[in-house]
């Protein structure tokens, strides 16, 4: 069987360590025996040790043989080199220069080089501290989101589905009838299946009933993923039907916590919904395919009933070998014309699609938005290089006697370019390092505060090897670009010019183009940084700012579905109503009701069609919020009602229809006039609703999602005994903790029906905080991506113009020896900062302008064009940079003209 | 100043390799030395200690080695194997004569009561 997740197989050590210890060991003598044989050790105490303390013993032999190798072939080899050249030039005369010695030698002159100047080298590390650890969060989580499916060859696997091109819809779900077709008829696919979703309640045995995310499946889909169930089979064709007995199959985790692991559990009987099942399997560890699932059950397909009708599924299937996915789109689509025509009226129009089923999973903007976020955080990298370059760059002007030097007694061009280099990537392997242990820290915070949003079972955060490449991608591409600049600059000075110039270490070189156009991007790219930043923070204080208005961190509340099968309309009203009382009665409980949905979560929008307010087409029916609740919600909600009355407890399924509206909709439908007393219908056609007489008005409640446009849009309230519902939230209020009261409410719903589990028990608040968090922990980490652009890019415009200033002391002193003011010397130098500052802030708004647009959906209720934003970033940085001009400036007028004179 | 011929001896652990290198015969390489030695004396060495003492020893010319066949437990990694070259058997030897002229006299200290 094939190991179907990549890491941790049985046998093998961890890959990592392994390429590490092959990356140390030069000598392939060496590498393969040494490998092999740790390989054989590992394998031998891998069959009774657990597997981590083997893979810790692994990672022991690595370092220890890294070290020994790296001591032994290169330090070590040295120090008896030198010490047969002490004892006499003849001994080395045959060894000349080999390549290994003169790495060796550029990095113990680096490591002096940087030893001698520790500012520099904080300053340098710092930035690159940053740049590195900065991007690698962001890789980390774009990494860890957009991982394919952790099954073999998973970038086979499609999402299949249906697509109406005339009204602009894709990604539609498909009909049975249409998926047994499909399903007989395509060649694209090794193998094709379908799956819905469902909460169940999982009770039997003897634990506390419990509220589970279902998959129902149509049989071989697990063959169609390449996972089988590690104990039992999967589904197969008899199981669509109805003839056999029911059946379920479990995850390990359920397995683990529900049967203690035992293998005999196969055969065993688990009660779904009321229903009891056989379990026939359980799956590997890690595996709750399709989202984020813990029991699959057979799907049953209902063909018999009119084509079309019935429930649709969703489809996925694996691409067969050579078959690309253009190829089993247009397969499909001839599938779907064929049956279009076959069955006329049914399908007519409707097209069909597939795209990998990750993407589909995850939305196509998420992977855009994503990416565009990692490229924003990328500059941060790049204004760090760009400082470490301006850094290096103000070196190697000071050096630049000493590179003629080497020059004219005979240094190659590419020996001095090399030893540039080392010093850049020294300096940016340590920044890596310690950047990789910034990372690691990023993404446990990260992990905490989004454990409960991510509902994708395959997403996983981490630092794995993918990101360790990552950073070592980070440190190469980062040394080049921060070593190249003033590698070339200095080792293409002229010789000549250089020698005869009369001051001694350094040169009268000026810090050229070069080193002004760094300083331009720099403040461009971090404008871009800011204003993506400042877009997302600006979102975070409006979702701070929203005051709902009601007492939703007082109340505690779990939802409470009924399963269908046993519970009818009238069964329903009354196990909720006698919930309501016993949940009355618990000591401490100030308020309780029950409620559709929780307030600022959003609902289902229901068309209406209004009494004296006049709609055209059919279509056209305005959406309005819809939610059913009991008659004591508006005094759990601190609420009353504005005009005419509330809901009581005479408003029975018997007596008139009655509705409640909110503000909004009486504004936005009646204007001046009062709605009481009007009549409304919900729904439209198969489905609408009896006529409604609307008996009040009640504030805005928030009947929207907080992340919709308008949260606090029109909207209606049923009372639950004219409109009963199978899940219910309840909502108990108290005045002191309300979740002291949970236990209280679990006992009042045990003993109506003990098979019943409350789910999502949470205080109000933080239920609806959750609906935003990933607002919230972005924004966080952009305010903190972008004040460290904002702080590179300070201190590498005040870096560069204050060594162009000191550079220039001499020409300051003439200049004020001639009669210049001090006035005018800071003009002078202002001006050249200025230029920069106004080139880069250009560049930076467009770039940032280019940037947001693809990652508004991150923004917060905020336009990607947010004109306050972008102006707001612009002064911060023109202040700043105009601060990093003027305190090099000012040092400008305090040169004693004499002294100047005489300055080399 | 004339020039002293000075004789090395084998360190302590070559001379452990060296000998389990010869027990083993034509079975000698990295793992089964590494198991021999901790079976005969109870010394557990990490495998990157061995191969840098194997190199030494190489360089030194008192052993031969080759790449050979290999298992499906060491992931279609060759083997090293290593044999004692005519140079290596003189040193290990040259050793045995040393530690034993030392010992002789002493068997009375360290026979059993």
């Amino acid at each position: 069987m094939k190991d179907w997740r990549r890491l941790g197989g049985r046998g093998d050590p961890p890959p990592l360590a392994e390429a590490l210890l092959e990356a140390f060991i030069g000598d392939p003598k060496a590498r393969h025996g040494l490998a092999g044989d740790l390989r054989e050790h590992y394998a031998a105490r891998r069959r009774v040790r657990p597997g981590w303390a083997c893979a810790l013993w692994y990672w022991r032999q690595v370092a220890y043989a890294s070290g020994r190798y790296v001591w032994e072939h290169r330090v070590a080899r040295f120090r008896r080199w030198r010490r047969l050249r002490a004892s006499g030039p003849a001994l080395n005369a045959d060894r000349g220069d080999s390549l290994m010695r003169t790495i060796y030698q550029d990095f113990r002159y680096a490591l002096r080089m940087l030893r001698k100047s520790p500012g520099m080298a904080a300053i340098a590390m710092l930035a690159l501290t940053l740049g590195t650890g900065l991007p690698t969060i962001m890789f980390s989580i774009v990494n860890g989101v957009l991982r394919d499916l952790p099954f073999d060859q998973a970038e086979r696997i499609l999402y299949l589905h249906r697509t109406d091109p005339l009204r602009g819809r894709s990604a539609l779900p498909v009909s049975q009838h249409d998926f047994v077709d499909w399903r007989a008829q395509q060649m694209s696919f090794e193998g094709i299946a379908g799956f819905s979703t469902e909460d169940v309640t999982v009770s039997g045995s003897d634990a506390r009933p419990l509220r589970r995310n279902a998959a129902f499946l149509t049989a071989g889909a697990f063959s169609v993923l390449r996972v089988q169930p590690i104990l039992g089979r999967e589904f197969a064709l008899e199981d669509e039907g109805t003839a056999v007995t029911p059946s379920v199959i479990i995850s390990h985790a359920m397995w683990v916590n529900r049967f203690a692991g035992d293998s005999s559990v196969l055969g065993r009987t688990l009660v779904v919904d009321g229903e009891p099942r056989t379990v026939i399997g359980v799956m590997p560890e890690g595996f709750h395919f399709p989202l984020n699932e813990d029991l699959w059950l057979p799907l049953r397909l209902i063909t018999d009933g009119e084509r079309g009708e019935g429930p649709s599924l969703e489809m996925f299937g694996r691409l067969n070998d050579g078959i690309s996915m253009p190829q089993a789109r247009a397969e499909l689509n001839t599938i779907a014309d064929r049956l279009a025509r076959e069955y006329p009226g049914v399908s007519e129009g409707l097209g069909a699609g597939a795209m990998p089923y990750t993407e589909h999973a995850m939305g196509p903007q998420v992977a855009r938005g994503l990416y565009t976020m990692l490229a924003a955080v990328t500059f941060v990298l790049l204004i760090a290089c760009a400082n470490v370059a301006n850094l290096l760059l103000a070196r190697a002007v000071m050096r630049s006697k000493e590179v003629a030097m080497r020059t004219a007694l005979g240094a190659a061009r590419g020996r001095v370019v090399f030893q540039f280099l080392v010093e850049a990537f020294v300096l940016t392997a340590f920044g890596g390092l310690l950047g990789l242990a910034v990372a690691y820290l990023g993404v446990e915070l990260f992990n905490r505060e989004m454990v409960s949003v991510i509902g994708l079972f395959w997403i996983d955060i981490k630092i794995d090897v993918a990101v360790v490449l990552f950073v070592v991608g980070t440190i190469l591409a980062g040394s080049l670009l921060a070593g190249i600049l003033p590698a070339v600059q200095a080792s293409g000075t002229k010789v000549n010019e250089v020698l005869k110039d009369e001051s001694r270490g350094a040169s009268g070189m000026r810090l050229g183009r070069f080193s002004k156009a760094l300083v331009v991007g720099e403040i461009a790219l971090s404008c871009a940084l800011l204003v993506v930043s400042g877009l997302m923070i600006k979102g975070v204080l409006t979702l701070r700012a929203i005051d709902l208005g009601m007492p939703v961190e007082e109340i505690v509340t779990g939802e409470v579905e009924l399963p269908r099968q046993t519970y009818g309309p009238a069964e329903r009203l009354r196990l909720f109503e006698e919930l309501e009382a016993r949940m009355e009665a618990i000591p401490g409980a100030t308020g309780v009701a029950l409620m559709s949905d929780l307030p600022a979560t959003g609902g289902f929008a229901w068309p209406v069609r209004i009494e004296a307010y006049a709609v055209g087409a059919e279509e056209s029916l305005p959406r309005v919020g819809g939610m059913t609740v009991t008659p004591n919600f508006l005094d759990v909600l601190d609420a009353r009602a504005i005009e005419g009355r509330g809901f009581t407890a005479q408003d029975r399924a018997g007596s008139e229809q009655v509705v409640l509206v909110n503000e909004s909709f009486a504004r936005r439908f009646f204007a001046q006039q009062s709605p009481v007393g009007r009549t409304i219908q919900l729904g439209q056609d198969s489905w609408a609703q009896p006529l409604r007489t609307i008996i009040g008005v009640v504030p805005d409640l928030y009947m929207g999602s907080l992340e919709e446009e308008n949260a606090n849009g029109p909207g209606v309230y049923f009372p639950l005994a004219q409109n009963t519902h199978v899940s219910m939230q309840v909502m108990v209020r108290s005045g002191g903790d309300p979740l002291s009261l949970v236990s209280q409410i679990r006992d009042a719903l045990e003993a109506l029906d003990p098979s019943l589990a409350l789910m999502d028990v949470d205080r109000v608040d933080r239920l609806i905080a959750r609906e935003t968090v990933i607002f919230e922990v972005f924004g966080r980490l952009f305010l903190f991506f972008g004040l460290t652009a904002l702080f590179l890019a300070s201190v590498g415009l005040y870096g560069v113009m204050a060594f162009s200033v000191s550079q220039r002391t001499r020409e300051w002193g003439v200049r004020m020896a001639l009669g210049a003011k001090g006035g005018d010397v800071v003009r002078l130098v202002l001006a050249q900062g200025v230029r920069q500052l106004a080139v880069g802030l250009g560049l930076g708004l467009v770039i940032a302008g280019a940037l947001s647009v693809p990652m508004s959906d991150i923004f917060f209720q905020v336009e990607p064009w947010d004109r306050t934003i972008f102006a707001i970033i612009a002064l911060l940085l023109a202040a700043t940079g105009i601060v990093a001009s003027l305190v090099p400036a000012r040092r400008a007028t305090r040169v004693d003209p004499m002294e100047a004179l005489r300055y080399e | 100043m004339g020039t002293i011929k000075k004789k090395t001896f084998l360190g302590d652990f070559e001379l452990m390799v060296l000998l389990a290198i010869l027990r083993l015969g034509k079975e000698a390489y990295g793992a089964a030395i590494l198991r021999e030695i901790d079976l005969r004396t109870g010394r557990s060495v990490p495998g990157g200690a061995l191969y840098i003492t194997l190199d030494r020893l190489e360089a030194k010319g008192y052993v031969r080695s080759r790449l050979g066949g290999s298992s499906p437990d060491r992931g279609g990694r060759p083997r090293r194997f290593v044999r004692v070259t005519a140079k290596g058997f003189e040193a290990v030897s040259e050793s045995r004569e040393a530690l034993l002229s030392l010992m002789g006299g002493l068997e009375t200290l360290f026979s059993k009561p």
